[in-house]
């Protein structure tokens, strides 16, 4: 654990260099993933796949490096599906057709979530409405894609809470979108609850990682950090639908 | 009733009509919100002379200034605003900066950023005197007195203009509410207090007598504790105060 800290501290020292700061946070990595010099190639080079040509929605989280990968989707006509900062106010979407020509930028911050996003209804959701693969930004991530996270990450919450509701299995793409200085080689494990990108996009390369590691399939709840359960309102639900005697 | 009571109680009534902040959700503690019938105080407040006649203004980052900025930048009016927290210093927008049509994008905290561009304190006092200051807060009495989160930014901000001679006693200050956030009751205004000039809600302008304004600039043993850490503008002041740059008077 001890090296794991001293691995993020390392890469955010790397990390301040090229990143920018964040409108609220300021510089605090601890609060949000940084958007960095080369995100628009990050962007670009997914939109060079044949997933994302193929994708109708989208599942991008709101990491501030993803803004430009979340304003090619609007102009290239896919639904995205968006968690609220820390999950606060549960999944949100935002659809093509509520952003006016021009204002794609703008709704792809999260800002223009606010103006242009609507809940997503994660209790009725369409076939066209599930996610066809999933972008992620992380602090750290290592080259076979295990991200070196926080215990659990918010992605990590936002994959079981979508596998619960059955809109995303093992056959789930998972993208993550990092910064060269944010990719180490440094053999670990995942966390039992942590999912494992498929790919690692950066400015200069795309790694494929080969599915070597399943996604998580179904909670166990004893491995999840209570507090953690307790902090995010549809983690709590599940929790609750799972155990109705309490 | 001591502001931290009053404060909860004005936030009990603001739940009900406020827009979330994009990372603090509905956590008033953190910031001002927006609040439905902004776009009706905003419109009250752009036909106000003190506004039409105005051509550079200082702006708070509060929510429920957003529309306001947008509409400063159409009606081509340069605006002074500072980062969150005073995190980053402030930003100056100009009006020639923002494409036609994005106006609305310019006006969020995410992008103000990347349209404008930071100024300094030096360069503040060399090129601006505002004609205009208008700010959130979390209540406001009918006598002017207001408060914000907590930390004193607005006061702090007044201080430093104050000091830098970018704004004197006479350049009027506005508070933009929503009427539940106007106090019934009346606030002993403190040595530190910048008591507005005009309160703007979506239903009324109250105007405020005699609203008198701090006159010391910044008192440096005041400050709450690590703001001049966290606040490269207070640095700047310091040194600008100890070379005895700000002793000519500056401003426009």
């Amino acid at each position: 654990m001890k090296e794991r800290e001293a691995i993020r501290k390392k890469v955010w020292a790397d990390l301040r260099r090229v990143a920018r700061p964040d409108s609220r946070f300021h510089w605090d990595f601890t609060a949000f993933i940084p958007d960095f010099d080369g995100s628009a190639q990050c962007a670009e080079a997914i939109r060079a796949m044949d997933l994302y040509r193929r994708a109708r929605t989208l599942f991008v989280t709101p990491d501030n490096n993803l803004v430009s990968l979340r304003a090619n989707c609007l102009a290239d006509h896919k639904t995205l599906i968006i968690p609220t900062y820390g999950l606060g106010r549960g999944f949100w979407q935002v659809a093509p057709e509520d952003v006016p020509n021009g204002m794609e930028e703008f709704a792809a911050t999260l800002d223009g979530l606010e103006r242009y996003g609507r809940p997503y209804p994660i209790e009725s959701v369409g076939p066209d409405e599930q996610p066809a693969f999933l972008v992620t930004g992380a602090s750290v991530i290592n080259n076979e894609g295990v991200r070196i996270s926080a215990s659990p990450s918010y992605f990590d919450i936002e994959w079981l809470i979508l596998q619960a509701k059955r809109l995303v299995n093992a056959d789930t793409p998972i993208i993550a979108s990092v910064h060269d200085c944010q990719v180490v080689e440094w053999p670990c494990e995942p966390q039992p609850y942590g999912s494992v990108a498929d790919f690692i996009v950066t400015p200069t390369r795309v790694i494929s990682t080969s599915y070597r590691y399943h996604k998580p399939d179904r909670i166990i709840w004893e491995q999840l950090p209570w507090d953690v359960v307790q902090e995010v309102p549809m983690l709590m639900a599940l929790y609750q639908q799972e155990h109705p005697a309490n | 009733m001591d502001r931290k009571q009053v404060r909860q109680q004005v936030w009990a009534s603001l739940r009900g009509v406020a827009r979330p902040d994009s990372r603090f959700h509905f956590d008033f503690n953190e910031y001002i919100p927006d609040f439905e019938g902004s776009e009706a105080a905003i419109a009250r407040l752009t036909a106000l002379d003190v506004y039409k006649r105005a051509k550079a203004l200082f702006i708070t980052p509060d929510n429920g200034l957003e529309q306001l900025r947008a509409q400063a930048v159409r009606d081509g009016k340069v605006q002074i605003v500072t980062t969150y927290g005073i995190r980053r210093g402030a930003v100056e927008i100009r009006p020639e900066d923002v494409p036609a049509g994005r106006e609305e994008y310019a006006a969020m905290l995410d992008a103000m950023e990347k349209v404008g561009r930071y100024i300094s304190l030096a360069e503040l006092r060399q090129r601006y005197k505002f004609d205009l200051l208008v700010t959130g807060a979390s209540a406001v009495s009918r006598s002017g007195v207001r408060f914000g989160k907590g930390h004193g930014f607005f006061d702090l901000e007044w201080a430093m203009f104050y000091q830098i001679g970018v704004a004197d006693s006479s350049t009027p200050v506005v508070a933009v509410v929503h009427d539940c956030q106007v106090l019934k009751d009346d606030l002993t205004p403190g040595p530190y207090d910048t008591i507005c000039d005009m309160i703007v809600t979506p239903t009324q302008v109250i105007e405020v007598e005699n609203a008198q304004k701090p006159t010391h600039g910044v008192v440096w043993d005041k400050l709450e504790a690590g703001m001049m850490e966290s606040i490269s503008s207070l640095r700047e002041l310091k040194e600008l105060e100890q070379r005895g740059a700000l002793v000519a008077g500056g401003g426009r």
